[in-house]
């Protein structure tokens, strides 16, 4: 019995070549998409599931309450890791990492490398298993990686062997204790070689000190403790150790967390710290992922109207064959199987090319999308995903195959075998799937008219200020600010293509040091509350960056070190003239009446200091003081060679700072990295709608001939009584496209009211307007005019007796 | 074996009913070849119909060997698809997908026959239909009296007791007619099975035993 279906399914499916051939495809495209997306989100989520203590581990964070904003770090000092597993109950083990990049030499093979300084507990909380040798640090040993083990000893044991390592500028000689096998892809802790953390070049002078925040911390707990546990005694902890940096903050108002303390210790579960925003090693967010899993589902919902949509309207020729079946005895549910059937066989058809779309796509697919991630196809061969795929498989075979059979096989025997097979019904369930497809398709095409408008407003609007010229310099913590902007102003003083140099507290969108930082004083003027953003800047910070003066002037050199003089904008000024100050210029306060009186040197005019996403606040800008050290230095630059200047900017400050990382880029990359979500956001939108409309359009294609199949005799017979070609090609797409019209009016005021949703997140957003709905409209009426026109026309050319004959 | 009791037949058409049988009484029984004969329109298909329990009186009873048919429910009616009914129709609606051979054994796949009796059996009809040259090809392949020689053999191959034939030779020439009426008569007298049709044509019904005529919905 199961042959003899299985034989029907491939007989059926080789008849109706066209029609098969457009399930499978279109399957096939959905299913590969799926798969990519769905890879995508299981790597993902997978990050550091093989460590195998993985539920005891957590890394440590910690979170300042200050009044205006929270911090979060997750790199500590080096006496914390210690008293925390000393005086902190419930915790069993605990493991400081430091990074540092150092260069390995081995006789004339010399590479730098990503080393790791840890504790000896390492290897015993995390699960990186040995290749070779032994696992044990001692203070003279250094493990290194297998593929470090291939680069540097080629084919000899590595084991017992020397290697030299330099990490600052001395060369130090360890033995390699043994080899470890390579960290997995989806590991959020790398290295190529891991050696004692007592041997880091700055243990020494660090040991003690609780200031310096530079290592990563890892705990293990006992079984039974709960992290909240650790974060309630945390709070002692933080208040013991850091009892100067809570009074302060405590003075400045800060709030307090959910444990009643200003400075928060935290713990983040091993399987989150891929995803926490608390984490250094946070490296995805959810939402986008989620989002993929929308898509993935979306598109297989789409491929699966087609697969329903053509098994429909092949029903009217099966249906012989199922009511000839009835009258020999078949059961419903034995139709209703083998019918079912024959949708899996197409599946697996399907999947099997989808899996070898999947697989020669792969690479391509993860340099566009996700440049950093490396993809492996093994993935799909997991059981895990394997039986996720053949469950929504037989899911989707038995919605798509089920209710189709279920039709038919629930179609009165007497009407099939009369030769009438009720059409009317499924043709409106044919036509609303047909509907559903194109109200997609149109929502999608709309979505990404109106993003990409946004997207190039955004891009094009002007933010007040220059961001093409001016080179933005993240300064290191560890660095005097004051002394770094004196040396960079010497060095640069006599070059012609450095117009001015300057410093500020605050970036511009977010640098390649991936920090951001606002801060909002709130004081009282005439008993009214006064909130400005409060920036620290230096001399020149107004010429560097093109701002323009409305009133007054920028901080003059000649008044000395001018600290109570303030910049503000517009914005701030309005807010000023509220309260009765009608000239700004000049004006002398008290903050809250008592404090040092501060003056108002000059307004600039309103420009974007932060993302379009944020209306133009009040902004006060004050001098830097001696205590104020400043994060960024801005370079001008002479338009014409713009990298010939950074290449002069950079040279200058490897001179003045040597050892430190060089992390400049133009503000113009900074202000559009803060959009780097949005364009992620876009890629996706576009490849969707593209994808949704190949689907549909396949769909349709098949519907048509099927449907053109179906009044061959009709179109003849208007043939013989003389219609023209044009007219019937006419007759036949004008049914199609009615459903497409049908599909946009339901499609508009939905783009629409999503549309103006998603914009409302930007305080700077085009109008939507109705022009952007009639393309989306015509362009759908377009393709699908095209994608008919082809079976239309065909039609229309069809020799009227051949088609009569065949009747 | 079969008896109809006041069988009525009507569709609702607009506010009233369009009668096509009324008060139909009759009796066949077992071994009998009975030809139901009328113009068209009289209701003869939808009393075959009737009789092979497509399709439900509006009215009145039908016992199909001793058993109420009203009161079956659908899996003794698939039952009786199975082993008791045969149909051989104009059109002899055989499956394109499938094979002579193939079609033949259909029937015994729903009786879940096993496997080496299904294949006798097949085997045992080709060759007396004289079919066992053309088992592997496709009803297309075929003439039309040789496709409803396929129809027949495919209606006989489940042993069952009532042939129902629609028009069987309506699209048949004279000299296949022929040759698939005597089928039928042989079917009757040799294998005993009890062969109900409907016929336009007296030459056919001359084949059978009995006729009943029937017009504008009555038994005359």
């Amino acid at each position: 019995m199961f042959r003899n279906y299985l034989k029907i399914a491939w007989r059926n499916i080789w008849k109706a070549k066209q029609v098969s051939a457009v399930n499978i495809a279109g399957l096939a495209v959905a299913i590969a998409a799926a798969l990519l997306l769905c890879i995508t989100v299981y790597r993902e989520f997978s990050f550091n599931d093989f460590h195998e203590k993985k539920d005891a581990l957590y890394q440590v964070y910690r979170e300042e309450f200050h009044a205006d904003r929270t911090e979060s770090h997750s790199n500590m000092s080096y006496p914390m890791g210690p008293a925390m597993k000393a005086e902190l109950p419930g915790i069993k083990e605990l493991v400081r990492l430091a990074n540092g990049s150092a260069v390995m030499k081995v006789g004339e093979t010399s590479q730098s490398i990503g080393l790791r300084y840890v504790d000896s507990s390492f290897l015993s909380l995390f699960t990186f298993p040995v290749a070779a040798g032994s696992g044990t640090l001692n203070m003279n040993t250094a493990l290194i990686s297998e593929k470090m083990a291939g680069i540097f000893f080629k084919d000899a044991d590595p084991v017992g062997k020397t290697v030299l390592l330099r990490s600052r500028s001395e060369w130090k000689s360890y033995i390699v204790g043994g080899v470890m096998k390579d960290a997995p892809d989806n590991s959020s802790i790398r290295f190529d070689a891991l050696v004692r953390l007592e041997t880091h070049p700055g243990y020494l002078a660090d040991r003690e000190e609780w200031g310096n925040f530079s290592l990563e911390t890892f705990v293990q707990l006992n079984p039974g403790v709960h992290p909240e546990d650790i974060e309630r005694r945390g709070m002692a902890f933080m208040g013991k150790h850091y009892e100067e940096d809570v009074q302060r903050m405590k003075v400045a108002g800060a709030r307090k967390d959910k444990f009643g303390g200003v400075l928060h210790l935290g713990l983040i579960p091993l399987g989150e710290i891929h995803f926490s925003q608390h984490s250094n090693l946070q490296n995805a967010k959810k939402p986008i992922l989620y989002m993929l899993l929308f898509i993935a589902g979306f598109l297989l919902f789409i491929a699966s109207i087609n697969f329903l949509n053509l098994t429909l309207a092949r029903a009217f020729t099966r249906a012989k064959e199922v009511g000839m079946r009835k009258t020999l005895g078949a059961a419903t549910g034995q139709l209703v199987l083998q019918l079912c059937g024959e949708a899996l066989v197409l599946f697996l058809i399907s999947l099997a090319l989808g899996l070898a779309i999947t697989y020669f796509v792969l690479p391509y697919y993860s340099a566009l999308f996700f440049s950093e991630a490396k993809y492996a196809f093994g993935i799909l061969l997991k059981p895990k995903f394997l039986a996720g795929i053949f469950a929504a498989l037989l899911l989707i075979s038995l919605l798509a195959g089920g209710y189709p059979a279920w039709a038919l096989s629930r179609t009165h025997i007497l009407l099939v075998l009369k030769g009438r097979v009720s059409a009317g019904k499924t043709n409106y369930f044919r036509n609303s799937l047909i509907v559903t497809q194109f109200v997609f398709s149109c929502l999608l095409i709309c979505g990404t008219i109106v993003a990409w408008q946004q997207m190039s407003y955004l891009h094009n609007r002007p933010l007040g200020f220059n961001t093409h010229e001016v080179v933005s310099i993240p300064v290191s913590k560890d660095v005097n600010g004051h002394q770094l902007l004196a040396r960079l102003r010497t060095e640069l003083a006599g070059q012609p293509d450095i117009l001015s140099v300057t410093a500020s507290g605050n970036n511009f969108g977010r640098g390649k040091d991936g920090a951001q930082s606002t801060s909002i004083i709130n004081f009282q003027l005439f008993d009214k509350d006064v909130n400005s953003h409060w920036q620290s800047v230096d001399f020149d910070y107004v010429k560097t960056m093109d701002l323009q003066l409305v009133a007054g002037k920028d901080f003059d050199r000649s008044m000395g070190l001018d600290s109570l003089g303030l910049v503000i904008n517009e914005k701030m000024a309005k807010q000023l003239a509220s309260l009765g100050v009608k000239d700004p210029v000049g004006y002398r306060f008290r903050m809250d009446g008592e404090g040092p009186e501060y003056h108002i040197n000059g307004v600039v005019k309103d420009y974007n200091f932060k993302s379009l996403h944020e209306e133009i606040a009040p902004l006060t800008m004050y001098l830097n003081r001696p205590e104020d050290l400043p994060a960024y230095i801005f370079v001008k630059t002479k338009p014409g060679n713009l990298p010939a200047s950074m290449e002069k900017i950079e040279a200058a400050y490897k001179k003045v700072s040597p050892g430190q990382l060089f992390l400049a880029s133009f503000v113009n990359e900074n202000t559009e990295r803060q959009y780097k979500f949005e364009a992620t956001l876009m890629k996706i939108f576009v490849s969707g709608a593209v994808l949704t409309i190949i689907i549909s359009c396949m769909g349709l294609f098949a519907i048509a001939m099927l449907a053109i199949g179906r009044r061959t005799k009709e179109i003849g017979i208007r043939k013989v009584l003389g219609a023209s070609a044009a007219g019937i090609a006419g007759l036949i797409a004008v049914d199609f496209l009615k459903l497409v019209l049908i599909a946009i009016l339901i499609a508009t005021p939905v783009a629409w009211y999503v549309m103006a949703e998603w914009l409302k997140g930007y305080a700077y957003r085009i109008d939507i307007s109705w022009w952007i709905f009639a393309l989306a409209g015509l362009l759908a009426v377009l393709i699908a005019a095209a994608t008919v026109s082809f079976q239309s026309i065909r039609a229309a050319l069809m020799n009227p007796v051949k088609s009569l004959r065949s009747e | 074996m079969i008896q109809l009791r006041n069988i009525s037949k009507h569709y609702p058409v607009g506010f009233g009913k369009h009668e096509i049988l009324k008060n139909v009484d009759m009796v066949i029984h077992e071994g009998e070849f009975v030809s139901i004969m009328g113009p068209s329109g009289s209701g003869k298909s939808t009393l075959l119909h009737i009789l092979g329990l497509l399709e439900e009186p509006s009215e009145g009873e039908y016992l199909f060997q001793g058993e109420l048919v009203h009161k079956m429910n659908d899996k003794k009616r698939t039952q009786l698809h199975r082993g008791a009914i045969g149909f051989v129709f104009q059109a002899y609606h055989l499956i394109d997908e499938l094979t002579v051979y193939e079609n033949i054994e259909t029937p015994l796949l729903y009786k879940n026959m096993p496997s080496s009796e299904r294949k006798s059996r097949v085997a045992d009809i080709l060759d007396r239909f004289n079919m066992v040259a053309k088992k592997d090809l496709f009803p297309n392949q075929l003439s039309g009296g040789q496709q409803q020689l396929v129809g027949i053999a495919r209606a006989i191959v489940a042993e069952p007791s009532v042939i129902f034939a629609d028009e069987p030779t309506g699209n048949l020439h004279s000299d296949q007619a022929k040759s698939i009426m005597e089928l039928f008569a042989e079917l009757n007298k040799k294998d005993g099975i009890t062969i109900v049709q409907v016929t336009h044509s007296d030459v056919n019904a001359g084949y059978g035993n009995r006729v009943v005529e029937i017009m504008d919905g009555r038994i005359k």
